[in-house]
């Protein structure tokens, strides 16, 4: 064996015996932490209240909310900005379907079997998202207070919401009925995120749609104009397959900035067409395999080792393919055909857009959210503000993209450009600006509306979770299980 | 569109915008933790690895582009620091001559047999030679790069590795001839 004559491969083959891999996210979050206190130690204590934390509202916020209303207009159907105000569509439906079938849920990784009935101990590790790339003290104290906030709002009383550690977050829940009701209700966060559509959308050969308008691509037209009666973002409008989509957004380089949502890489598992983990995958879910299609084994996920538990039973991880969306990308599930009954996203119709990861306004940009009631019809909306940075971004980006319309546009050929809404990883509307009405944009003074087929109950849920969006990281629950169970101790002394 | 920053451009924009240091160490977080833990053993690494950065960050303002990756600093910070912590590196390198006679690499060879007298040379190497020829067997550098993580003139991480390597060869009955090829792909003729 001339191979391992050398004392130095013997000495390289025995590096990792007895120490397992980094587990990465316990790493990042104990670096991040500890770089975060480098930090204040540097800047000396800088903390101040914050802004948009009393839950009453001014008398100022009440007369500008009124305000808003007056001139409130909508097209049924069309998603246009009618006198500066942005009519988005929302249906209920979409939202709730997204729960738990979104790329970014959390899913606890640990813990033991949770109690059904009594106290329930949640504990969550606060990990560093593009707002907040280290899991400041003070990022953390205001995470306590949004989720104590939110508890609240849903009536759970008897909850003790604590930060533990540098980087911990433990929520005990006396008398719960429902652990996994608990669960979602503290942990979700609604995610709502702004993108310039075309300046973000990819075509298949990995250049934006924005990038290729002038020279008249025919696959950038469909994207950015809709086809037919397809409009923007729908499925068939130049959306693609999950495969093809995850495929093409894997092959773009790592790209990070602050405008980033995601920040980690994404792992996704795919079978091959016809393969025995395709049918082991149906026979554990109980469908029917896709002929001629890849279909997918597990993820997303933020890491391996989840993505690995995430397989169906008897499939391994080297039965299919693993690809990586590194940081800047993003695939975004296409504008659902019926919102009553959203494809989930691993159904072999779902369509899905490739965007850089490049966000103009998320929910930390927006101020109180609240359910309302449309003045004309009476229905049920969600309305909000924005903040000042919100207002200067709205601005910024719906005037960047009138300019591009103005500039992409010929003699008898108007291409009005567009931004993107997304909730998690969910396109719902994409609005167009008109750029010969708004050529600067349009003012964020008057705050937006999110319409549709609200109920009171599920508009107010929905104002509560963006409410809790505003979280400035990402939270990952580690443990569920009855307060100081050997489970949740040893979560902790991850 | 933003291109990815070079590791140096990381950390001198991290000098005035402190939050742009988590790209370096996302970027980096895998290998130092992997050395880290390899060098020092499961216990203590995550902590150590924890401490890399922290003293990187520290001295973030100092960075030299030598190699356009920062990784061999990174690496550079994390001998410095096992180096102070000898006692934990000896554990872990008893615990590997244990381990490592029971649970033999996949691979069909002799090193579970070979590893007792391996692990026990390696022990009793000079500390700079160990940390040297670590760097680059377990830490994946190149000798340049090796070379810039101890700010050592190559020639000397180029000694330092041959005679570590004779002396690990001799204790394990397989005397190596001192101008055969030697690892990581560097020519070294």
């Amino acid at each position: 064996m001339p191979d391992h004559e050398d004392p130095l491969d013997l000495l390289r083959e025995l590096r990792d015996v007895g120490v397992a891999p980094p587990r990465s996210q316990v790493l990042q979050a104990r670096v991040s932490s500890a770089i975060a206190e480098e930090i204040e130690r540097e800047q000396h204590p800088r903390e101040g209240g914050l802004p948009g934390s009393s839950p009453g509202r001014s008398t100022a916020e009440r007369s500008r909310s009124a305000h808003r209303r007056r001139g409130f207009a909508r097209l049924a159907g069309a998603l246009v900005p009618v006198v500066g105000v942005v009519v988005v569509v929302l249906v209920v439906a979409v939202f709730f379907g997204l729960r738990g079938s979104g790329p970014s849920k959390t899913a606890p990784s640990h813990g033991s079997v949770p109690p059904s009935h009594g106290s329930v101990e949640l504990v969550y590790l606060a990990q560093p998202s593009a707002q907040t790339p280290v899991v400041t003290r003070s990022a953390l104290e205001r995470t306590v207070d949004v989720i104590r906030e939110r508890l609240r709002s849903l009536g759970i009383g008897d909850a003790d919401v604590s930060g533990s550690g540098t980087n911990q977050i433990t929520v005990a829940l006396t008398n719960v009925r429902n652990t996994a009701e608990a669960e979602r209700e503290v942990g979700t966060t609604a995610q709502l995120l702004f993108y310039d559509w075309e300046a973000n959308v990819l075509t298949p050969n990995g250049k934006t749609v924005a990038s290729q308008l002038k020279a008249q691509d025919p696959n950038a037209i469909e994207i950015s104009q809709g086809s037919g009666s397809l409009s923007p973002g729908s499925p068939g409008a130049g959306s693609m397959g999950l495969y093809q989509a995850v495929r093409l957004a894997s092959k773009q380089p790592y790209s990070a900035s602050p405008a980033n949502w995601r920040i980690g890489s994404q792992y996704w598992l795919f079978g091959a067409p016809g393969s025995a983990a395709c049918a082991a995958a149906a026979r554990d879910r109980g469908t029917v395999p896709a002929s001629g299609q890849h279909c997918l084994l597990s993820g997303p996920d933020d890491n391996l080792s989840d993505l690995k538990a995430g397989l169906p039973r008897g499939v391994s991880a080297s039965q299919g393919q693993t690809l990586t969306i590194q940081r800047g990308t993003i695939v975004l599930q296409a504008i659902p055909a019926s919102f009553a009954d959203p494809t989930p996203i691993g159904d072999p119709s779902a369509q899905f857009y490739v965007l850089k990861d490049d966000v103009a306004l998320r929910s930390s940009d927006i101020t109180n959210p609240q359910q309302s009631s449309d003045p004309n019809t009476g229905e049920p909306d969600v309305t909000f503000g924005f903040n000042s940075r919100g207002r200067t971004e709205f601005q910024s980006v719906t005037a960047a993209v009138a300019r591009r319309g103005d500039q992409v546009s010929a003699v008898g050929q108007t291409l009005n450009q567009h931004f993107a809404v997304a909730l998690d990883d969910q396109l719902i509307t994409i609005p167009f600006i008109d750029f010969k009405q708004y050529p600067d944009g349009i003012n964020g003074d008057n705050g937006a509306d999110l319409a549709g087929s609200f109920t009171i109950t599920s508009a107010q849920n929905l104002a509560n979770e963006l409410r809790l969006g505003a979280v400035p990281v990402n939270l990952r629950l580690i443990c569920v299980g009855a307060p100081s169970t050997s489970a949740c101790r040893s979560a902790r002394a991850r | 569109m933003e291109s990815l920053l070079s590791d140096a451009r990381i950390l001198s924009d991290s000098v005035s915008e402190p939050a742009m240091f988590s790209s370096l160490y996302e970027r980096h977080l895998r290998a130092v933790a992997s050395y880290v833990a390899r060098r020092t053993g499961p216990e203590l690494s995550e902590d150590l690895t924890a401490e890399v950065f922290v003293r990187a960050f520290r001295r973030r303002a100092v960075f030299r582009d030598d190699h356009g990756s920062a990784l061999p600093w990174l690496s550079g910070i994390a001998n410095n620091l096992i180096a102070d912590y000898r006692r934990a590196e000896r554990r872990r390198l008893e615990t590997l001559q244990r381990l490592a006679t029971t649970r033999t690499a996949p691979s069909e060879t002799d090193v579970g047999a070979l590893a007792p007298e391996l692990v026990g040379e390696l022990l009793r190497l000079p500390a700079a030679d160990r940390d040297t020829l670590l760097l680059v067997v377990w830490g994946e550098l190149s000798y340049a790069e090796a070379a810039t993580a101890l700010s050592v003139p190559i020639g000397t991480v180029r000694s330092r590795i041959a005679r570590a390597r004779q002396r690990l060869g001799a204790a394990i009955g397989k005397p190596v001839d001192p101008e055969a090829p030697i690892v990581n792909g560097e020519a070294h003729a």
